[in-house]
């Protein structure tokens, strides 16, 4: 077999030091994260040749020449969801991780471009050459689903407009409801959107089984799209279609728009006081599945809970496995191994199910699906909704009101303006700073800081500041006075820290430094 | 390919899905976290029972098969490699805690759960373990660990894995299950180890599963500790910081306890640490677990003051703290200065750290570790009151063939001159036999063969980790 794609990560293949803990890491009495178990895939067939180590290690064996590729091999290989959850458990690398996604993406590369894909991966690419779905649907239907939306809503297609709604080959074709419920929040929203002329899919179902050549075309063409509606946002309810924008589409071209997903636009529209919701028909618990394309390959965690916490007569409640060490919902893998998939979905459901919802909200078509079908056939007491469908008919539009300013406002005001307290600290080092129920970031760029609201998801340090601390904090003229007052403040136990990197991540960033000046150590 | 022969008879006693001689299997078993070459199975199996592991054994001694448990395999010599093919039997399927007594103070479980798993089980009942696991707790389970006498976490009062084990259920080499401690009197619960006569559980630990499959084990546990106290003290001079570092050991009032012998293991590890504390050139943590703060602050009022006998610089207490609740993340984020490294930790006096460290400090001159790039640790940890844990690591890039070859001729130098300076390697493995055979006394090696050859007449248990009893058999 000729490698190609792979030799561009060997130094990311060869920096597995073989510790095991992609295995079955439980960590959570050991060092405080919610990481119970890792890779679903090595849950369900057991042997170790299904965790990352193991799947290095035969790729190592095909670099050295001990192993020559076949159409097992392949079959075995495609087994990985690339759900990223083992590079996010992973500790090497001082706890980076090693890149498996990345390694798995160029693997996959040198796969079909040795014609080792499987059969199944086969019928997806005719498809997507024929119709530009992986789904066998004729492209010309695929404005179907418009015909049966509410009258009142009319939608723009390849018209010029502030935001591109591109919707996705899944909710074109399978998960209908979502596209509907996206073009009808966009509509009681007053965002001026259209849809494309021609939407191709994003490029994900070949980013799959790694079609480069194919993405790029699909990359190509959709941005000739966007480009002709002169859109400032592309908007997706999509999770795979996010990543694939944000990710893959720069990769190769120079974007002049931004991605946006439905949640992080609803969520702008409540942090702006444009929206409220009111309550569904009867108090619901409800929680929420992190898709992995919108969760760890794109760190957008907070918009969906902020969207989900906002609403009244909802009781919100999350699974053990949640955030980044969440559980793939089993849909990337559908096309080649359907019924691993599902037993993936079953698998994850089991999360779900210790916490007794109601309701399972999720972001993504493709999660909706393989979940919403494991449900079915394991007759679970609660029901799947995608987040842009339960939230559709509770939103109330709402006049802007005044920001109340708000003690951690104070805090972030005054760290704005002394970004020399962050001096120590090295570029890109980041702090949750939780203030009364609210929680504000700093990050700390090359000569300044960046403070915006909401928690950053992989801040080096939390740190919890009582009301005291802030009115004692703020007081202070200089950074000496305020580094006098955090310890003063620490002491007295008005502040108080928990540390999310590991001790080797803070000592390379300065944190000991900071935390000497602040007198914490 | 032909499938291999014992296939079809090792799927009938696991079930179809636990047994595999797909390629890609065994090559996910060919390796451990040495650096040592790949070494393939001939077939997988994953049983889910005792049972099935007597007959997975049972068929092993028939056909004279090499068969070999193995738990993590993140060992660090090729205690888990089966140099002779054959079976592995993955134990991880055997991971359920069996109880949890409150009254007898015993955790009993089967040996495939990880430390990890254990710890956070026992922890959800309130108590906690005394010995917890290797470095590599979140993938080693306890039954590698009590195998190869592991050393880590708690240490510093609660000493190696085995110092735990009050109790084993074994599968032997012929297929009987025998019982250990308490355990021999079938109307006693496991309770306590020594009794009847000669420590029979003693025999099955450390030995690296050539003479049995440890499926069941017994460790004590403690109440969860109401407070967690630390101290990091630093020192001008090595000779200072090993001196406070032994008179606290030697206290038993500490948890666990870590010593970092030089300024460069500093830098190395902590550089934005060693910017801030300048010239500190050798540091310790340690960590109290007490049944109530005031006891646990009279603890560390104590210790502190010892420390500070010796010219200790308090630290404050933000290393030991991310040090004890990140456990088993301590030691895989240093291979960012290569993913391979040459371990020798070994058992040594505490009282001789200060020539242990200017050893190793002049074996890694001998090989130009400095000029070649290559980074290394030197550190300690405790096995017990007087025993330390001495580790001396260099890490290198497997792509970097000069960084190889080098580390690779240190490293067989290296185990040589531990065992000849009276250290005491806890682990064995294929990476050392050969070096342990020629410099340990023949009395120990003869009994040994004496024991293996009445256990496992047919010599198939872990043929690999001792490898020379095979051949002194064979010839």
């Amino acid at each position: 077999m000729k490698l190609k794609h792979i030799r561009e990560v060997l130094e990311e293949i060869y920096s597995c030091a073989r510790c095991q803990e992609c295995r079955e890491s439980i960590k959570i009495a050991s060092t405080g994260k919610n990481i119970y178990k890792v890779c679903p895939i090595r849950e369900l067939l057991g042997f170790d040749a299904y965790t990352a180590r193991g799947r290095i290690l035969n790729i190592q064996a095909v670099i050295e020449g001990r192993l020559q590729p076949d159409e097992k091999f392949a079959e075995y290989m495609y087994t990985c969801l690339e759900c990223g959850l083992c590079r996010e458990v992973c500790i090497a690398k001082m706890g980076k991780g090693v890149d498996f996604v990345s390694i798995m993406e160029a693997l996959r590369k040198d796969l079909y471009e040795n014609g080792l894909i499987m059969d199944s991966h086969r019928v997806v690419l005719k498809s997507l050459k024929q119709n530009y779905n992986p789904y066998k649907q004729l492209h010309e239907d695929r404005l179907e689903w418009l015909e049966d939306l509410p009258e009142n809503i009319s939608v723009k297609i390849g018209e010029r407009a502030k935001y591109a709604y591109f919707v996705g080959c899944t909710a074109t074709h399978v998960t209908t409801e979502i596209a509907q419920a996206t073009v009808e929040v966009l509509s009681k929203l007053g965002v001026d959107f259209t849809l494309l002329e021609d939407e191709w899919c994003c490029g994900f179902a070949a980013m799959i089984f790694g079609g480069e050549k194919e993405i790029k075309d699909f990359i190509s063409h959709n941005l000739e799209q966007v480009k002709k509606t002169g859109a400032e946002y592309v908007i997706t309810s999509c999770a795979g279609c996010y990543r694939v924008f944000k990710e893959y589409y720069p990769k190769y071209f120079k974007l002049d728009f931004k991605i946006i997903h439905s949640a992080e636009l609803l969520d702008s529209a409540l942090k702006e006081n444009r929206i409220s919701f009111t309550s569904p028909k009867e108090k619901l618990r409800v929680t929420y599945h992190d898709p992995c394309h919108l969760g760890r390959h794109s760190q957008v965690y907070e918009a969906p809970r902020n969207v989900i916490k906002a609403i009244p007569g909802v009781e919100f409640v999350e699974p053990l496995r949640t955030r980044e060490y969440t559980i793939c919902c089993g849909g990337s893998i559908i096309s080649s191994h359907p019924d691993l998939s599902l037993e993936v979905a079953k698998y994850r459901l089991k999360d779900f199910d210790e916490v007794k919802p109601d309701v399972l909200l999720s972001c993504c078509p493709f999660c909706y699906r393989n979940l919403s079908y494991g449900i079915k056939l394991e007759e679970k007491p609660y029901k799947m909704v995608d987040l842009i469908v339960f939230v559709k008919d509770l939103i109330k539009i709402e006049k802007p009101a005044e920001v109340v300013v708000d003690v951690s406002k104070k805090l972030a005001e005054y760290l704005v303006a002394h970004p020399e307290i962050f001096s120590e600290l090295k570029k890109g080092s980041v702090l949750n700073y939780h203030v009364s129920g609210k929680v504000f970031h700093v990050e700390r760029l090359k000569d300044t800081i960046k403070v915006k609201f909401g928690e950053h998801p992989k801040a080096d340090i939390d740190l919890y500041v009582s009301e005291k601390a802030v009115e004692a904090l703020t007081s202070a003229k200089n950074k000496e006075e305020y580094m006098k007052t955090f310890k003063t403040m620490y002491k007295q136990k008005e502040l108080s820290f928990k540390p999310r990197a590991n001790l080797f991540t803070l000592a390379r960033k300065g944190y000991v430094s900071w935390a000497k000046k602040a007198g914490v150590i | 390919m032909s499938n291999y022969p014992l296939l079809s008879k090792l799927k009938e006693i696991v079930g179809d899905q636990y047994a595999s001689d797909e390629e890609y299997v065994l090559i996910a078993y060919s390796r451990d976290a040495s650096p040592l070459p790949p070494h393939k199975p001939d077939i997988v199996v994953r049983p889910g029972s005792v049972e099935e592991v007597v007959d997975i054994v049972k068929l092993a001694n028939e056909t004279r098969t090499p068969v070999m448990a193995t738990g993590g395999r993140a060992s660090m010599c090729g205690a888990c490699l089966p140099t002779k093919g054959g079976i592995v039997i993955d134990m991880t399927r055997l991971n359920k805690v069996l109880d949890i007594d409150e009254e007898r103070l015993i955790v009993e479980t089967e040996t495939g759960i990880t430390w990890a798993a254990l710890l956070y089980e026992v922890e959800k009942k309130g108590f906690k373990l005394g010995y917890r696991g290797p470095y590599s707790g979140h993938a080693a389970t306890v039954g590698g660990s009590i195998s190869c006498n592991s050393t880590g976490l708690g240490g510093a009062k609660w000493g190696q894995a085995p110092d735990s084990v009050v109790s084993l259920e074994v599968v032997l080499p012929t297929g009987e299950i025998l019982e250990t401690g308490t355990a021999v009197n079938p109307y006693a619960k496991r309770f306590a180890r020594y009794c009847f006569g000669p420590d029979l559980t003693g025999i099955f630990l450390g030995d690296h599963g050539m003479l049995g499959v440890k499926t069941k084990v017994a460790l004590r546990i403690y109440p969860k500790p109401e407070a967690v106290l630390y101290g990091c003290f630093g020192y001008k001079d090595l000779e200072s910081c090993a001196k406070a570092f032994y008179s606290i050991q030697r206290t038993g009032l500490a948890e666990d306890m870590v010593i970092l012998c030089n300024r460069k293991s500093i830098e190395y590890i902590l550089p934005d640490a060693a910017v801030a504390f300048a010239g500190i050139e050798a540091l310790f943590v340690y960590v109290i677990e007490a049944e109530t703060r005031k006891i646990g602050e009279a603890i560390k009022e104590y210790l502190d003051s010892i420390a500070k006998k010796y010219g200790g610089v308090d630290l404050g207490i933000m290393f030991p703290e991310i040090f004890w609740t990140s456990k088993y993340e301590m030691i895989t984020p240093l291979f960012e200065w290569g993913s391979e490294w040459a371990g020798s930790c070994h058992l040594l006096e505490t009282s001789r750290l200060v020539e242990a460290t200017k050893k190793s400090l002049e074996l890694f001159k001998k090989y130009k570790f400095d000029e070649l790039g290559i980074k290394y640790i030197i550190t300690a940890m405790c096995a017990g009151r007087t025993v330390c844990v001495f580790t001396a690591h260099p890490y290198f890039n497997p792509l970097d063939k000069k960084q190889k070859e080098v580390v690779l001729k240190y490293w067989e130098e290296r185990k040589r001159e531990v065992i000849k300076y009276g250290g005491c390697f806890y682990w064995t493995g294929v990476g050392l036999y050969p070096i342990v055979v020629e410099l340990l006394r023949k009395e120990w090696w003869n009994t040994l063969v004496k024991i293996k050859k009445s256990l496992d007449p047919n010599m198939i248990m872990n043929p690999g980790a001792f490898m020379i009893l095979g051949d002194i058999y064979e010839t």
